[in-house]
């Protein structure tokens, strides 16, 4: 039973870091084709 | 000619009257199940896409079972069990489904074509528009994936069988017959049958949970108009396509064919290839789902889907449901606090990624408080998003798990 508890956190956080790692690529393709254009 | 003698050229009959009663009765229960399954499509009350062939498919696998050469009872439909080759290859030439089973849903060929037809049908436009927001809510959708784990295990299931009626509660089709593919073969057919019933009654459902949570005030609020308008270009969604399909295939490479067949549709889709569009978005998409429709039906055989852990399934598959969807307007709620009462918090309940029915609800209940308030862009991005942290989920329950 903890070992399913952790097993849930674990993919919990990762789900967390990875989809904010997602949300920070957006960003960064946003700004970059951003300062593309203005070159 | 006796009275065996004559049941046995109607051999249904003969094979329900030869079997246990508790076969005998599951037969009954899944061909009354399969043909109000037809009715609940036809009326529309479930998806009518996958439900009018499922359920005849559901009705006539358990009425034509027969007396097979080898004395067992079987059907000609197909033979989901059989995995040594030699075997396999003489069953293809007799079932007449197995070729399609065996080539196109045992390896997860059909989840990755349902997958690569929602792709092209999604706008990423609206995640990339508030990319923060979207993700956030996506992932206090999938609290009832998260929960559901541990209340499985603690039932008896094992990690794998647990992880995957736990993907219920990401709402996608797709992947939860991906993941239950890859992590538990013997239990795949009873959870993905589970998660296709369930999600068909999501679009009923999930309003109820939204009047229940969520006080009819707070249901009006109109959102307000963004303080600039954000365009976003087809590139950067083919950029955001293609770097997000990378880095996750990196990552998670068990889920690449995923996470490909997602992105490969979002790619078609913002390349404007009009000639792919309309050959995925068309028969690759409605001839998939038709299939998956049928090949559900027919995997419902009484003797191979009744067994005691189905009703676990169905328990934990309801709970997963519940509380992706009590998550996700909890997430609504944080939004409507975080931003001092501005955001709409039934845009929470479109975080669970049954693309584009949780979208459509969120509307729907608001738009009968106050028809003046649009929450849809806001709804299809968290829906999407909810897409793309249900694939990461099911590439992290398979990476740690297989």
């Amino acid at each position: 039973m903890n070992e399913s508890i952790s097993i849930a956190l674990t993919v919990f956080g990762v789900t967390v870091v990875i989809s904010f790692f997602v949300v920070l690529l957006i960003k960064i393709i946003y700004f970059s084709l951003k300062l593309f254009k203005k070159s | 000619m006796n009275l065996n003698d004559f049941l046995s050229l109607f051999q249904g009959i003969d094979t329900l009257l030869d079997s246990t009663l508790l076969i005998a009765l599951g037969r009954i229960g899944l061909i009354l199940l399969g043909g109000l399954l037809v009715y609940l499509g036809k009326k529309e009350v479930l998806e009518p896409l996958l439900m009018i062939p499922m359920g005849l498919g559901m009705a006539a696998v358990n009425a034509g079972v027969l007396m097979l050469d080898t004395g067992q009872h079987g059907t000609l439909f197909l033979n989901p069990m059989i995995s040594d080759p030699a075997q396999l290859m003489n069953i293809l030439q007799i079932d007449f489904l197995q070729p399609i089973f065996t080539l196109t849903f045992s390896n997860g060929l059909i989840a990755c074509l349902v997958f690569m037809g929602i792709g092209v049908l999604l706008d990423v436009g609206f995640l990339l528009a508030r990319p923060f927001t979207s993700m956030f809510i996506a992932i206090c959708a999938e609290l009832g994936t998260f929960v559901t784990f541990p209340i499985a295990v603690a039932m008896g299931l094992s990690f794998n069988d647990a992880a995957s009626i736990s993907l219920v509660g990401g709402a996608d089709g797709p992947m939860v017959l991906f993941g239950s593919l890859m992590l538990s073969k013997n239990l795949f057919v009873p959870i993905t049958v589970v998660a296709y019933l369930y999600l068909g009654l999501t679009y009923g459902g999930y309003p109820y949970l939204i009047k229940l949570m969520i006080p009819k005030e707070l249901r009006g609020i109109k959102m307000a108009p963004p303080k600039k308008i954000i365009v976003i270009s087809a590139n950067e969604k083919l950029a955001f396509a293609f770097i997000t399909c990378v880095v996750l295939c990196l990552l998670f490479p068990v889920a690449a064919p995923l996470f490909f067949s997602l992105f490969l549709g979002v790619s078609v889709r913002e390349s404007g290839i009009k000639h792919y569009i309309d050959v995925i978005s068309g028969p690759i998409l409605y001839g998939a789902t038709f299939f998956l429709g049928i090949l559900l039906g027919v995997l419902c055989e009484a003797s191979t889907i009744l067994s005691p852990v189905v009703f676990k399934l169905l328990i934990l598959g309801i709970l997963a449901l519940l509380f992706s969807g009590i998550g996700g307007i909890l997430g609504g709620y944080i939004m409507f606090f975080v931003t001092k009462g501005k955001f709409n918090p039934v845009i929470g309940i479109a975080g669970v990624s049954c693309v584009p029915t949780t979208s459509k609800v969120a509307q729907k209940s608001v738009s009968e408080v106050n028809p003046s308030s649009i929450i849809m862009p806001y709804a299809l991005g968290a829906n999407i998003s909810g897409v793309i942290t249900s694939a990461i989920i099911a590439g992290i329950f398979v990476t740690l798990l297989k």
